[in-house]
């Protein structure tokens, strides 16, 4: 489903990314680790389209295409769907309708009929059940006055409503405690099917209990210097990084 | 070569049909008036002698009035249509409700032109506006009325090349109550210049809401004047939409003479192509116990510029006055730009007061945030311009304004 080969990329001069290979299949859980400051978010950035990044080598193709080549919201259409770590308030703007508009400028794009009221509200009422968002929450202003754990949950419930086929999840556990840590990995756990990746980005193991994936990869100094199962979680969180460092020193 | 005024009063001559706002040596003092320059302060950021220069002897045209884009969906209420200046009894429609008059300005008696807002600003605007008036609406709410719907006056202008002055009194008696709402409008692409006055008096205990949009096409000049005079326990609140017209000048005056008196302004406008908008505001509070609060947010784009002068004055003896004022603007392109002046004045020493101007572009981590939930970029911006506006929009207590700004704020954008 998404293969990125050679993936460079810089900010403001300085190289982040120095290379990456990474190949996901659908029906797969993958999670990038890594230290602070080793290029995980900048992965996902670039992935999502973020343009303060440059992209100054490699490819990224996800189901047969370019996606590098494509602005933000053609990639959502496309069915790439970006997790943020720091979801952003939006004050004015209701939860609801900015989720409509998103779903209908989908929709448009695929050649289809703007979702009905009922169809809308439907679904609404299904997904924000599954990750236990007050449907107070729904209607308010898009993160606005939502703590941690809401905006998060909300992340989920818009990765619900917009139904992609390949999740990246930007340090999702962060900020989170053990209860809402279970309820936004139980909706992504639902929401997995073999029709769709996950890609899941964080510092620590302990996200991974709950979604359990099949490759673990350890991102350092911009490059993937180890990928195994899921044991390879354990492990990192057994004996820290350092052992990473110090392995990359010795090489 | 008759100079720029004196073309102007000759114009104005022609067009009078009201007459009795003016004392009658004034046309020596509107003779005397210069045109304003960029040194006068009040007009520092607005070049209104490009506009005087031009020629405005166009003729106004009465008929083929074609207002219906302008009307509200489903309205009840009072409709009032001023063609070219002049109250148009077949376009309208208003009922004489018990306690409400509403008649052409040409209708009004002396005693009933001799208004205390006179007192407050002269100048060469008003007094061309008093020379010229061609007519205008006569409002008066009779002493403890709650008028029942309301009153949407609608000024249109037609006439490549025309220039209009309309005058509208509005008289609150004591504990009268009034929402009026009014759309300046002119026939998209003609190039008109309007200089509108309106003088508002509100007496104690008495309310009024003044809902002012303003959607004149691409080549629309206007300078509105709104003199606003209020007695003891009055409320008087002002929304002043800005979406049209390529020239736009707004002086506001309210003078809060009378204690325990709310006064409330609020303001959206709106720019792209190569409009200009200048809202100059000023609350002048003489007695004690007042509250004002003044809202203005702006979204410029293209090459347009905006001009916001607020100043909020309490005189010496008006103690316990809480006044409050923000400006607040969104510059969506290189080539735009705002000139910002919040003023406080201030000679009372047991106040209330703050003000503050912000200027910034919107917010991109909203915008990327958008997009990539598969809002495309254009929507994204409207969808956060929206946002930007909304809290003045919350302001209009009004559904048909309310109803009816929300969509031509997304029209105004989806082009």
């Amino acid at each position: 489903m998404l293969e990125i080969k050679e993936l460079r990329a810089e900010i403001a001069g300085k190289e982040i990314l120095k290379g990456i290979n990474l190949s996901v299949g659908a029906g797969e859980v993958h999670a990038v680790m890594g230290p602070n400051g080793s290029g995980k978010s900048t992965l996902s950035a670039v992935l999502a389209g973020r343009d303060d990044y440059e992209v100054t080598g490699g490819e990224v193709v996800y189901q047969g295409k370019d996606l590098l080549d494509m602005d933000p919201e053609e990639r959502a259409w496309e069915g790439v769907f970006l997790a943020f770590q720091y979801p952003v308030e939006i004050p004015g703007v209701s939860n609801l309708n900015f989720l409509k508009a998103a779903i209908n400028c989908k929709r448009e794009h695929l050649g289809q009929e703007p979702i009905s009221a009922k169809e809308f509200l439907g679904m609404v009422k299904e997904k924000s059940k599954l990750v236990e968002l007050d449907s107070k929450l729904a209607n308010r202003a898009v993160n606005e006055g939502f703590s941690g754990g809401e905006k998060k949950r909300n992340e989920i419930f818009q990765m619900a409503m917009l139904e992609p086929s390949l999740s990246l999840l930007d340090e999702t556990d962060s900020g989170l405690d053990i209860d809402a840590l279970r309820i936004v990995a139980n909706g992504v756990n639902t929401l997995k099917s073999s029709n769709t990746a996950t890609v899941v980005v964080t510092h620590y193991q302990r996200l991974l209990d709950y979604i359990v994936p099949d490759y673990v990869h350890v991102l350092f100094d911009g490059r993937i210097v180890k990928t195994g199962g899921k044991e390879l979680a354990l492990e990192l969180e057994e004996k820290g990084y350092d052992w990473i460092k110090n392995e990359q020193v010795e090489v | 070569m008759a100079s720029v005024i004196e073309n102007l009063v000759n114009i104005a001559d022609k067009a009078r049909r009201v007459s009795g706002l003016i004392p009658s040596d004034s046309l020596e003092r509107l003779l005397a008036n210069n045109v304003p320059s960029r040194f006068d302060e009040e007009w520092k950021y607005t070049n209104v002698g490009k506009v005087l220069k031009q020629d405005w002897t166009g003729q106004a045209v009465y008929d083929e009035a074609n207002i219906e884009r302008f009307l509200f969906n489903d309205f009840d209420g009072h409709l009032v249509v001023l063609v070219n200046g002049t109250l148009d009894l077949s376009l309208s429609s208003f009922s004489q409700e018990d306690g409400l008059t509403i008649k052409p300005l040409v209708e009004a008696s002396q005693e009933e032109l001799a208004l205390k807002t006179v007192e407050i600003q002269q100048g060469l605007f008003i007094d061309l506006n008093g020379h010229g008036c061609s007519g205008g609406v006569f409002l008066h709410v009779d002493k403890g009325v709650k008028v029942s719907k309301p009153v949407h006056i609608i000024n249109f202008l037609n006439g490549e090349g025309s220039m209009t002055q309309s005058r509208n009194i509005f008289v609150i008696e004591s504990f009268g109550q009034c929402d009026v709402i009014e759309t300046f409008c002119n026939e998209s692409g003609d190039r008109t210049f309007r200089n509108s006055v309106a003088d508002f008096v509100v007496k104690d205990g008495g309310q009024l809401q003044y809902d002012k949009v303003q959607q004149d096409g691409i080549a629309g000049h206007h300078v509105a004047t709104e003199r606003v005079h209020q007695s003891r326990d009055s409320r008087f609140g002002i929304n002043s939409i800005t979406l049209g017209g390529k020239f736009v000048r707004n002086n506001l005056e309210i003078v809060v003479e009378g204690e325990n008196c709310h006064s409330e302004l609020n303001g959206v406008y709106l720019l792209k192509g190569k409009q200009h908008v200048d809202n100059h505001t000023k609350v002048d509070h003489r007695k004690a116990h007042c509250t004002s609060s003044e809202l203005y947010k702006g979204i410029i784009d293209d090459q347009s510029t905006g001009v916001f002068n607020g100043k909020v004055l309490v005189r010496e003896n008006a103690q316990k006055i809480e006044a409050y004022q923000h400006n607040s603007n969104v510059l969506l392109s290189d080539f735009a730009a705002i000139n910002a002046k919040p003023e406080l004045e201030i000679y009372a020493d047991d106040v209330k007061c703050s003000h503050g101007s912000t200027t910034g572009q919107l917010d991109e981590e909203a915008l990327f945030y958008l997009r990539s939930r598969g809002i495309s970029e254009s929507l994204a911006k409207q969808i956060l311009v929206r946002a930007f506006v909304s809290e003045v929009i919350e302001e209009i207590k009004n559904l048909y304004v309310k109803d009816k700004v929300a969509e031509l704020i997304d029209k105004h954008f989806s082009v």
